[in-house]
This record gives C-alpha cells, structure tokens and sequence, in this order.
C-alpha cells in the first residue's frame, strides 16, 4: 500500500513514506508523555505554584548609578561586565530578607541635582510582597549600596555599615522606587475569557468546515498545546510575566494549523472513499493523512520554530520570557497534531452513512517495530 | 516567437518587480531630505510607532480614592476617559489604562522627564462649585472641558491682563448660567472646591451678571503668564473625577528598547538567512521565489505597521511579527509541497504548479481563518497591550494570505515559461512509474482496497 522509493540518496519523504510506523494506533503510548509532563506541572503548581514575576507580583526597583569620575576615576567599572557582580551582591543582601533580583538591566539615568545627564546605571528590580513598608525597602537599598561600595572598592572593606554617612551619594547613587504589580486578577480573568471564546469560535469554525468530530479533537488539541507549555514553565521554574499570557494565545491560534492540514488530507480521501464507496477504514485515513502531510508539519514548524530560536538565543531577557513558551507550544503543537489529534478522529469518527459497516480495526502495516 | 514573447514579459515583470521591491526597501529605512522643499522623508520602518518597552518613556501610576459624589467605579472610569483625553491630546502615542480596582497606569513612550507629564494634569482630584462655603455642589470638574491660559484686553483698555479661560460641556453651560445667574441675583461669591467640600479652602470668584454660553474668561488679576499658568493647571487638575494619588513614577530608558530591539532584528535576519537556506535546499528555484515573495511580505508589512495609527509596536508585537513570517512560510511550504506532491503522482511541472495551488487553497484559507478569529477576540476582548499585539498579527495572516495566494502564484507564472522542465531546477522528486489521476491527488489507499 505505502509506495516504496528507490534508496538513491537521501530523501525525507522517502524516510517518512518506507516507514511503517502508525501514528494512530498507538494513542494510548502517544498520550503518556503529555500525561506526566502535566501531572509534573500540576505537582509543581500544588507545590511551589508559578513562578510568578514582577508583573503579577509587584516589588521595588532601585536605580544604581557607579560614579567613576573625579576622585574615583582610579576605579574601573564596566557596566555590561561587572552586571553578574552586582546582581550577585544585591541578592547575598537581599537573601536575608527571603527576596531575590527579578530582573537587572542596564539603564540610564539624570540626576538634575548632581548634574548627571544620561549616565549609564543599573536598574535592579526585585520582588517582594508588598508587605514590605517604605522605610524598610529603604533600608534594604542603602545595605546594597554599602555592599556595592565594599565590593567595587570605593570603601574599605573594614568599615562597618554604620560608621558611613548613608545620605551620601558619593560614589555610588542608589534611586529606590515601588514597582506596582500591572498584572491584576481582572487582567487574567479577562485573558482567560479571551481564550476561552477562541477556542469555541475555532471549534465553531472546524466543526462547520470539517465536521464536529474534528473541531473535538482539535480543541482537545489546543487545550493539550496550552497545558503542556504551562507545565513545562512551572517545571523549568521559568519567570511568568504578561507576556506570557500574549504568548499562550499565540500558540493557540499558531498550533492548529498543521492539525488543519492533516485534516484537510483526511476530509480528501474521506470522500474518496466515500465515493469510491469502499470501507472507510478510519485509523488507515488518518494514518495515511499523518504520513503524506509529515514533511510539511516537520518544514513548517521548523521554520517558525527557527525564526523564534534564533530571537530567543540572540534576544535579551524580555524577549526571551516571550519566546520561550512559544518555542514550547510550538513543539507541543506539532506533536499534537501529529501524534494525538488524528488518532483522537480515528476512534471517535463515525461517517453517518448507516448502510455500511464501518470497520475500525487495525491494518496489516500497523504491526510497527 | 509566442514563446520568446512569453520569456519577454516575465523578464520585464520580474525586472519590475524587483525595482518596485528596491524602492519599498529604500523608501523603508532610508530618511532623507526632500530637494527643493523644506520636508524630511522619515522611511516607515523608522517611523513605527514604539511602545513603551522599546522607545523608553514614563510610566505613571496613579491610586484613586474616593470621590465624594458618585461610586467609585464610574469616577475612575471618567477619570480614565479624561485623563486619556488630556494626555493623548499632546502625546498621541500615550496609552492610560485602568489597572486592577482602583489604579490607574499611564504610560508615555519617549519621554524622558515625568514633569512633562505632571505639567499637564496638575495633581487630579475632583472640583465642586458652590454658590455658599460648604454648600451642595452645583457644578462639578466633569462638567468642565477644557481649561487654557488666554488674555483679553483689561478694562481700561490700553493694556492685556492674563486670566484663564474655562470651557464647558453643554451640561456645563447650562449650571454655569445657572450659578453664575444665582450668583448676579444675590451678589453672592461662588466658591471654588479643588478638592473635597470641607477639606480645602475654596477659591472664589466673583460675577456681575448671568453668564451663557459654553465658555467664561476668569480674570484674576495675574501678574504673568506663569502665575495664570498655575491657576490654570490648578483648575485643570480638578476636572477628574477621583482623586489621584501617585504610587509609582518610572522613567524607563531607551537603551534597554535599543537593545532588545537590536537583538530582536539580528534574530530575526539570521532566523530569515536560515529560512532562505531551508527554501532553496527544498524547493530549488521555486525556494528563491519564496524568498523574494518574502522580502516584499516584510517591506508591505513595515509599511502597515506605519500606516495604521492603532498600532504601537511593543516587544511581544515584534516576537508576533517574526511569528508571522514563520506563518507565512508555512503558507510557502504547503503550497510547494502540494505541488511535489502533483508532480510526484506524474503530471507535469506546469500543470503540478496550477493544480498545487489549487489544491493548496483551502487549507492555507481555513487554517487562516482560526488564527484571524483569534486575532479579533483578542483585539475585542483583551487589554490594551493585547490588543496592539492582535492588530500585528492580523496585519500579518492578511498580508501572508495575500503573499502566498497572490505574489508567489505570479511568480512561478512568471517563472515557468524559463524553466517548464527541468526538475533538477525546482529540486522535485522523481515521478512514480504508476500513476492513476484521480481528482484528489491522494497518497495509495484505495487504489489497492
């Protein structure tokens, strides 16, 4: 049945067309992985729950300004070099107050006071529960400066926290602010509604233009894409920001369409076979549909999926919180698509013509390795 | 001769093309002075409008508290409404957004000092006008529409004093003839409250007769412009509904959208580099078409993201466009691989190139259609940053439509009468020996049934 082609050289569809590999019969292996990546995830969620970033949270952010001018210019500093050290300072002092840096970033700043224009700083963001009271986000911003000031050589090291004039902004200038959380309950509450009407209106749309069997096991799709992508975020402990919402719903309306695809080619040799008015054997369109459309899932989505490695790679920290679960959601999708929606159609699809005998049994070619 | 005339033609619309296509891209980052006049030419991909994370700006946010009148949600709606208002009027791009219960967030793109800001809205809080101290509010900062410094020549005539000029909604007018009538009536003084009644101490004004109309000069005798300026801004900042209260004052820097904007673009052209690689190494020559379709998809997409006020680019909408490319290729990709698939089954390449796209239509329509339907429940349901990235990506899927069904088709049209042969060229797989046409070009199956 499967059509065999000569081994001259390498050929993708070739590999993928001689291979007897079935793509439907085996949903109950096929659903296992998703199955624990998620159970996984809901562990972590019931454990630590999402590691929710400052968008969710809202904390404190502190500017820090290294002078090395006038009576310092023996000190170098680099800012894009020296930003590990800072960070790592400003969390051994934020350690003891069960905090952590969020995110830090070089910035500039313009102190009109002391005459500085667009100088280069650092911008510290750190989480806290906004149970913290202003005096005490202070307090923990001029222990930073002092350990900065201890650590990039400005003081001694013996000169205790207490002996220096914290008013001072010799040397080094720290800015204090509140951050506030813009990510509010109502926010999600409106995202997830957001999705939710997407995803009926796309079960509205598949189940007009194919039928509802498909819309089902798209949707089953769709929500497969999105748990997984969120799973593996709690799993990596990976920083939830807004973003992350825009990117859920990217990869709702991006993962469905190589399961349209696939269903397009099954809806094609559907009515083949209904006009052909030979059995419909199910499990065998499916397969058949997975096998002919696999080089194009495989080109499109690597496509796409090079497009947003490469920014996720070369891009900075925020892109990177974006991209992230799209490159996740793309692959979830894929996998999907390929290995669970058209096994899903295959077990539940019934052709409404009641003369015949459907037959759902397995083929001779699914006794795969 | 028909032929050669065919050749002719694609040669010159292809030489067309492509000059059309250098233009786009000239004309898309190139600024440059326009001779003999005094304008500038700004290329559209540089006149995008950026949001906050990547253009640097202010990002304010404001607590409201009570305002004593009505309930708290519908002031803060006003409040938003006017706030929008006031701020949008002299910085377009700005975007103020109502955060949670009770907080505000307005955020200015490419500004860098929150004084400009704050010049312009004074400290919010409500105003009442009364016509006895304490009194019940007659008139209230809704009522009032705008508030500018202007001057008149003063009673003596010889010279310009400074005053205010207070403009009123038509409700407005209405009360305000009211009071100012009561006012006449009993030469009473109408009181001033920027601020809760029995909280601040009213300003007062005086008037000698009924006032109609939708607009009044206050004349206080001021010194200076400055001094009107000030009163100005005080009554300014008592037409919003609650009071505000400032929580957080961010200036965020420009460099840190620089670089992520960078990054982002360098990304993005390696990601496409490897795209172009992936097209030729697949598709051969139709591969190069693809490309070339694809570099006309980026400058017509440069050029909407300009052209529709509604977008501002933020960083999620710049990972929405390199998305959107992704997407446009798959529409690339399933239409190639239609037509190998046409060709593999034994017609010609002609032929396999009209019946792939053929056959390519509805799935490229129907998986374009969920992700548009996407699009729009997100622009009609989500947030104001949301909305912005759902626009991008329409702009997107409409555009990627138009580059596979439209663009390419022409292309390989143009492109077959040179190369109508050659397989080797387009790098298609061998054809079968076995072949039964049928109208669905399906893969075995019931052939063997």
């Amino acid at each position: 049945m499967t059509k065999k082609y000569k081994k001259s050289k390498f050929s993708l569809d070739a590999a993928i067309q001689n291979s007897k590999f079935n793509f439907c019969k085996n949903l109950k292996w096929f659903i296992i992985a998703p199955i624990l990546i998620c159970i996984v995830g809901i562990v972590m969620l019931c454990t630590m729950g999402f590691n929710l970033g400052i968008d969710f949270t809202g904390g404190s952010n502190m500017t820090v300004y290294v002078d090395t001018e006038g009576s310092y210019s023996s000190l170098t500093f680099d800012y894009d070099k020296d930003l590990d050290k800072i960070e790592d300072v400003a969390n051994s002092v934020l350690e003891e107050y069960g905090l952590k840096v969020g995110t830090i970033q070089k910035t500039t700043m313009s102190v009109d006071d002391l005459g500085i224009k667009d100088a280069n700083a650092v911008i510290i963001k750190y989480q806290n529960d906004n149970s913290l009271e202003t005096e005490q986000i202070e307090k923990i911003n001029k222990e930073i400066r002092f350990e900065m000031l201890k650590k990039f050589g400005f003081i001694d090291k013996n000169v205790l926290e207490t002996d220096l004039d914290l008013q001072d902004n010799a040397g080094l200038i720290v800015n204090g602010g509140v951050t506030t959380a813009s990510a509010s309950a109502e926010l999600m509450m409106k995202s997830f509604i957001a999705l939710l009407v997407a995803v009926v209106l796309i079960l509205i749309y598949v189940a007009i233009r194919f039928e509802f069997t498909s819309g089902m096991a798209a949707i089953l799709a769709l929500f497969h894409d999105i748990l997984v992508t969120a799973s593996v975020m709690l799993i990596c402990r990976i920083q939830i920001n807004v973003a992350f919402i825009a990117a859920l719903i990217t990869i709702l309306g991006y993962s469905i369409n190589n399961t349209i695809i696939i269903f397009d080619r099954m809806r094609g040799d559907l009515k083949v076979a209904k006009q052909t008015k030979s059995k419909i054997n199910t499990y065998e369109i499916a397969n058949n549909a997975v096998r002919s459309t696999m080089t194009r899932s495989i080109l499109t989505t690597l496509t796409t999926f090079v497009m947003i490695f490469m920014i996720t790679v070369i891009g900075v920290a925020d892109i990177r919180e974006f991209a992230f679960p799209i490159m996740i959601g793309i692959l979830a999708g894929f996998y999907s698509s390929v290995f669970l929606t058209p096994g899903l159609w295959a077990l539940a699809y019934k052709p409404r013509r009641k003369k015949k005998t459907v037959v759902v049994e397995e083929t001779e070619n699914t006794e795969e390795a | 001769m028909a032929r050669s005339k065919v050749k002719r033609n694609s040669v010159l619309n292809f030489v067309a093309v492509t000059i059309l296509t250098i233009i786009g891209i000239v004309l898309s980052v190139c600024s440059f002075d326009i001779p003999y006049t005094p304008y500038t030419y700004n290329g559209f991909a540089n006149s995008i409008s950026l949001g906050l994370d990547l253009a640097g700006g202010v990002s304010i946010v404001y607590e409201c508290s009570e305002s004593g009148q009505q309930d708290l949600d519908k002031a803060i709606e006003a409040t938003v409404t006017r706030l929008t208002d006031v701020i949008a009027g002299e910085y377009n791009e700005a975007t103020i957004t109502r955060q949670g219960s009770t907080k505000i967030r307005i955020e200015v793109p490419s500004v860098s000092d929150s004084e400009e800001i704050f010049n312009l809205i004074g400290e919010p809080t409500p105003l009442y006008m009364t016509l006895r101290e304490g009194g019940d509010a007659l008139l209230t900062g809704e009522d009032i529409e705008d508030v500018e410094v202007a001057y008149q020549k003063s009673s003596e005539g010889s010279s310009y004093e400074y005053g205010v000029n207070l403009k009123f909604n038509s409700e407005g007018s209405k009360k305000f003839a009211d009071i100012t009538g009561q006012a006449a009536d009993g030469d009473q003084k109408i009181y001033v409250y920027i601020g809760e009644i029995g909280e601040v101490d009213p300003l007062t004004l005086t008037c000698e007769e009924k006032i109609v109309g939708d607009s009044t000069f206050i004349s206080g005798n001021f010194e200076s412009y400055e001094d009107a300026e000030a009163y100005a801004l005080k009554l300014m900042s008592g037409t919003f509904s609650c009071k505000l209260t400032l929580l957080e004052n961010t200036v965020i820097s420009a460099t840190l959208g620089a670089d992520a904007l960078k990054y982002c673009l360098i990304g993005g052209f390696v990601g496409l580099f490897l795209i172009f690689v992936l097209m030729w190494w697949r598709y051969g020559d139709f591969g190069h078409l693809v490309s070339f379709s694809l570099i006309i998809y980026i400058v017509l997409m440069l050029f909407f993201l300009q052209a529709i006020p509604a977008v501002q680019l933020t960083l999620p909408g710049l990972a929405g466009i390199v998305l959107s490319i992704g997407m446009a290729i798959d529409g690339a990709i399933i239409i190639l691989e239609k037509v190998r698939e046409e060709y593999r089954s034994g017609k010609k390449i002609p032929m396999s190139v009209k019946a792939g796209f053929k056959s390519a239509f509805w799935p490229i329509f129907d998986s374009n259609i969920t992700t548009i339907i996407t699009a729009i429940v997100l622009y009609i349901l989500g947030t104001a940053s949301i909305q912005g990235f759902a626009i991008t990506l329409l702009i997107g899927i409409l555009l990627s439509m138009f580059m596979n069904l439209v663009i390419l088709r022409f292309f390989m049209k143009w492109y077959l009468p040179f190369n109508s042969v050659k397989a080797k060229k387009l790098h298609l797989p061998k054809q079968e020996r076995l072949v039964k046409e049928t109208e669905v070009a399906t893969e075995g199956g019931q052939a063997n049934d």
